[in-house]
């Protein structure tokens, strides 16, 4: 601390104020992994910072006209320093404000040697209402500041591209939905592109929310017939639900869909994702209703049905796991940590939109012991969801709202081996005021152990050159 | 001083005043367009956002200047100074191709004058212009090289930084080039093929880094189809656009009086300035009406970008908040740059009026960082504390899931939350009017219109008295309706005038033409 008030004449008379200081974004008190970028901030207030970063010995001086961009290097020397000690780094700030220096408490950032999937995919989009005009997505190395657009639809006639998903956060296994006349799902194996038309006769719509089984043999999606509605009083803006929804599970070697067993009612099922085992999909089911006049009755509940991948068989009995509804909740989006341990989803007061519902908490189920943490700690005012697990299951990332309640952007959170989950943080930016600036939201980030193996021009070519593999309906489906 | 070059400055600088006058006086509502469509944050983070596309430069100083088409001046300033300076590049390269004087001036003429089209254009950036000056200013610079080699080596290098800081400037600048080659005399052609070739095909080997099609790599930083002529028709509905949005309802009046315009948008401004002058109960039909259409603008996939920007203006004024913030953000989404200060400052009032602060935090921290909005959004921060927002009152407190163009819900539970709501009430009443819905407008107005010993406004009481008739009303009840002897015995006159007319309007369009009656009888609804 000395350091920063005596460099270059240090400035004299400063106020010492007792609280931490107002840096943009929150980083004070948070747990990081020893992979991470710089954690650069700002102080909107400020027109000059002095700043010193000091762990196990090591000590960084840094000067900024009210914010400070860390040299990575540095910063990772830093880290080292701070896991090999097993210390925190602690950060000393004064900043001139209004013509005064003031002298703040300093915080510290928690280092762990526990580390992060090092890509991150999302899709760039201006927040809510189903539209779109640019749609861009993006892969970010976290280690860094490169970010890489692997799909934009500029090149791809503007048609809609809904968001990347990986199996096993593995960058050689993803897909995601281009829409449009030249669209279908496009799916990476390796590197290899294939387009496939998800949709076949019978099945209620394309396919639109997926996740891989463990094998990446098949995937499990949901159908949904999807309507967009408004509300009226302040504070609530867009709905958006289902009139129908289903499940299928599409076998991406053979092409070929197998519904949800008929023995079911007709409910509304949707958001499905495989266990970290494969051998069962969670799922959100709801019962019809009459909607939009019911939609405040509207309420998911969490369900788990069996499914046999050596026979691709659905199992005919399906469970609850969370019964949110009598509860007055809803639960969306449920993610299984990849080592099996945790389930994470989204709980909101109703309805199956819960980027759109400031009330939308994420919730974590420990599936060894059933317990449920409604990681206060992490959760804010605002929408938290469209979550996902790093490949170690000791970190999530998710998309909060929690600045403005309208642009959503990537929040990383530490889960302890203890089950704990720390405060999180926001995806380091190079320039802190790029998220002040943009006018698009960070949507669905995923994280992957790996860059992807494709860019903009491949998915261009796929979709003007490469004509979309059929599937069908595998009839007759005998289930366990 | 040659006599000849007095003439072209003469020349010139009487063009140039009355370019100057046309975007002043005639023609200033597209430059003030622009400028409210674009959005320039005096940041250095945004700065860098320009390195992303081709034509930074071109773009950079484009965005930095069209900040000052706020004012007309500015506009009109900027746009004929540029294209002065375009003019007298063009001069100079024809002049250096040999051409002999007068004919570079006249020549130079043709270019400008088409630019000065494009201007006249809805969508035409002021960074094309600059990227055309680029061009031309290196393209000159090249010309005056002495040396052979210098002449061939340096073309594509330069040519491919041209690209990267001017964009589609570069095929002017090689055609230039090459034109400037073949034409000089100890040059040989066959030298000048492959780096003209190669800067041709620029575009198409970096475009992918970019991210752009073929065809947009060609013609950024141009980024909608180009139009050349000079639409007036445009230009009007522009006029309203902006003197609505400076509440200047009785000059929009005028101006839609004077234009007297069949157009979808024209009646929708029209009916906002006649509701907030509390007129449209009297004047609807004083202006031309295309149905329901002439109260919403809808956002639909048949809407254009620019109906869906001017849509959020009468939900703004309804205090039907969301779907103001829902047409003010597709209109963002839909412009040209996917970002307005125009519609920013919109979005700031929105959530400044709601009363989410942190969303509009998030608006006037980006128009602080512009150079012409600053002062107004550091005022507005004060709003953030504010209780008492006028506007406030009228937002819903009532919560119901309703379809985007189901404006009938709209209105309604804007009355239900606030039957105080004025703008409410008239946009119900005459939204069944326009729909010759006299049942639902009969239904509205018991509901919702307050009974009162003033006079029932002209439209609503020429409606009402035709349920009345329907329903064969007795006097007590037209007594109770407030209704006067002069609406009922102006109403019998017109029914006796529609049964001679046998169905022609003609006979009925002078004393009637401005009534419901008539245009119950007559109008198409769109």
């Amino acid at each position: 601390m000395l350091s920063i008030l005596s460099a270059c004449g240090g400035p004299q008379g400063f106020i010492t104020e007792q609280t931490p200081p107002p840096i943009y974004p929150d980083y004070p008190g948070v747990t990081i992994p020893v992979n991470i970028a710089p954690l650069n901030f700002m102080i909107s207030d400020a027109n000059r910072l002095r700043v010193n970063l000091s762990v196990g010995g090591l000590s960084m001086d840094l000067k900024g006209p009210g914010r400070i961009r860390i040299p990575i290097r540095k910063w990772h020397t830093l880290l080292d320093r701070a896991v090999s000690r097993e210390e925190d780094i602690t950060v000393t700030i004064l900043a001139k404000i209004q013509g005064k220096w003031h002298l703040y408490l300093p915080f510290q950032w928690h280092v762990t040697r526990d580390t992060i999937d090092p890509f991150l995919s999302y899709r760039l989009i201006e927040p809510g209402y189903e539209v779109w005009k640019t749609i861009q997505l993006a892969e970010r190395h976290i280690e860094t500041f490169r970010e890489r657009i692997i799909a934009d639809n500029q090149l791809t006639e503007n048609s809609c591209m809904n968001c990347h998903t990986y199996g096993n956060q593995d960058p050689a296994l993803s897909f995601f939905h281009l829409r449009g006349p030249g669209g279908g799902t496009v799916l990476n194996r390796n590197g290899e592109l294939r387009k496939i038309d998800l949709f076949a006769q019978g099945m209620l719509s394309g396919v639109v929310y997926g996740n891989f089984h463990p094998g990446g043999r098949y995937a499990v999606f949901s159908t949904n017939l999807v309507l967009p509605g408004f509300h009226t009083q302040k504070g609530e803006r867009l709905e958006v639900y289902d009139r129908e929804s289903d499940l299928v599970i599409v076998d991406l070697e053979q092409n070929m869909v197998i519904p949800f067993p008929d023995s079911f009612a007709p409910e509304l099922r949707t958001f499905p994702v495989f266990s970290a085992t494969g051998d069962a999909v969670y799922y959100c089911n709801a019962p019809q209703i009459t909607v939009p006049d019911s939609i405040d009755h509207l309420r998911y509940d969490l369900l788990k049905i069996s499914f046999d991948p050596a026979t691709g068989t659905w199992g005919n009995k399906a469970d609850t796991v969370v019964r949110a509804a009598a509860e007055g909740l809803s639960v969306c989006h449920p993610k299984t940590s990849p080592d099996g341990r945790y389930l994470l989803y989204s709980m909101a007061h109703y309805g199956t939109f819960p980027i759109w519902h400031q009330e939308t908490d994420l919730w974590l189920l420990d599936l060894n012991t059933g317990e449920t943490d409604k990681l206060e700690e992490v959760n804010s005012r605002y929408s938290d969801t469209y979550h996902s697990w790093s490949s170690n299951s000791r970190w999530f990332v998710f998309a909060s709202k929690r600045d403005d309640g309208l642009y959503g952007k990537p929040y990383f959170c530490y889960v302890d081996l203890q089950g704990k989950a720390h405060k999180p943080f926001v995806l380091p930016q190079r320039d802190p005021q790029r998220y002040h600036n943009t006018l698009k939201s960070y949507n669905i980030p995923e994280l992957s152990r790996g860059k992807l193996p494709f860019g903009a021009s491949d998915i261009e070519r796929l979709y003007y050159k490469v004509p979309a593999e059929k599937v069908s309906i595998k009839q007759s489906v005998d289930h366990e | 001083m040659r006599k000849g070059t007095v003439v072209t400055i003469l020349t010139a600088g009487i063009v140039a005043a009355g370019c100057f006058l046309f975007f002043l006086l005639l023609y200033p509502y597209h430059n003030l367009l622009k400028e409210q469509m674009t959005l320039f944050l005096h940041s250095s983070e945004h700065l860098l956002t320009y390195c992303a596309k081709p034509a930074w430069l071109s773009c950079y100083a484009g965005d930095l200047l069209t900040q000052f088409y706020i004012h007309p001046a500015g506009g009109a300033i900027i746009v004929t100074a540029s294209l002065l300076a375009e003019w007298l590049l063009f001069r100079c390269v024809f002049r250096k191709f040999g051409i002999r004087s007068p004919f570079p001036s006249l020549l130079a003429v043709v270019p400008v004058f088409i630019e000065l089209l494009f201007h006249c254009g809805l969508h035409y950036p002021l960074s094309s212009t600059i990227s055309t000056l680029l061009a031309l200013v290196t393209l000159i610079t090249f010309m005056r090289l002495r040396s052979n080699s210098l002449y061939y080596w340096l073309a594509f290098p330069v040519a491919a930084i041209l690209y990267l800081l001017a964009g589609h400037g570069i095929i002017l600048f090689t055609v230039g080039w090459l034109i400037g080659g073949i034409l000089h005399k100890g040059r040989r052609w066959y030298f000048l093929i492959l780096p003209a070739v190669c800067s041709l095909a620029m575009p198409l080997l970096v475009r992918t880094l970019f991210l752009l099609s073929p065809f947009q790599a060609y013609r950024y930083p141009v980024r909608e189809p180009l139009t050349v002529n000079v639409d007036m028709t445009w230009k009007k509905i522009l006029a309203l656009d902006y003197e609505s949005q400076q509440e200047n309802w009785t000059r929009v009046l005028l101006l839609s009086r004077e234009y007297g315009m069949q157009n979808r948008i024209a009646s929708y401004y029209t009916n906002l300035a006649l509701s907030q002058t509390d007129l449209i109960g009297e004047w609807l039909f004083h202006f031309y009406q295309p149905g329901p259409a002439g109260l919403f603008l809808p956002a639909t996939q048949q809407s254009t970008p620019l109906m869906i920007t001017f849509g959020n203006e009468v939900f703004f004024y309804l205090g039907d908040l969301n779907m103001a913030q829902h047409a003010a953000m597709l209109g963002m989404v839909f412009s040209q740059y996917h970002r307005s200060s125009r519609l920013v400052k919109r979005l700031a009032e929105i959530h400044l009026a709601i009363g989410d602060a942190p969303a509009a935090g998030k608006y006037l921290g980006l128009l602080e960082k512009t150079l012409f909005y600053r002062k107004w959004a550091v005022k507005a921060r004060e709003l953030q504390t504010v209780e008492n927002i006028p506007l406030r009152e009228k937002i819903p407190s009532i919560d119901t899931v309703r379809l985007a163009d189901d404006y009938i819900t709209c209105l309604e539970i804007l009355l239900q939350s606030n039957p105080e709501n004025k703008t409410a009430l008239d946009y119900l009443l005459c939204y069944h009017i326009l729909n010759k819905d006299i049942p639902s407008f009969r239904q509205a107005y018991d509901k919702w219109a307050q009974p009162s010993d003033v006079r029932i406004p002209g439209v609503y009481a020429q409606a009402l008295i035709v349920s009345l008739f329907q329903e064969g009303a007795d006097n007590e009840v037209l007594i109770k309706y407030n209704m006067t002897s002069s609406v009922i015995s102006e109403f019998m006159d017109y029914t006796r005038a529609y049964e001679e007319a046998n169905g022609l309007s003609a006979p009925l369009k002078e004393r009637f033409g401005n009534t419901f009656w008539f245009y119950y009888h007559f109008a198409m609804i769109q």
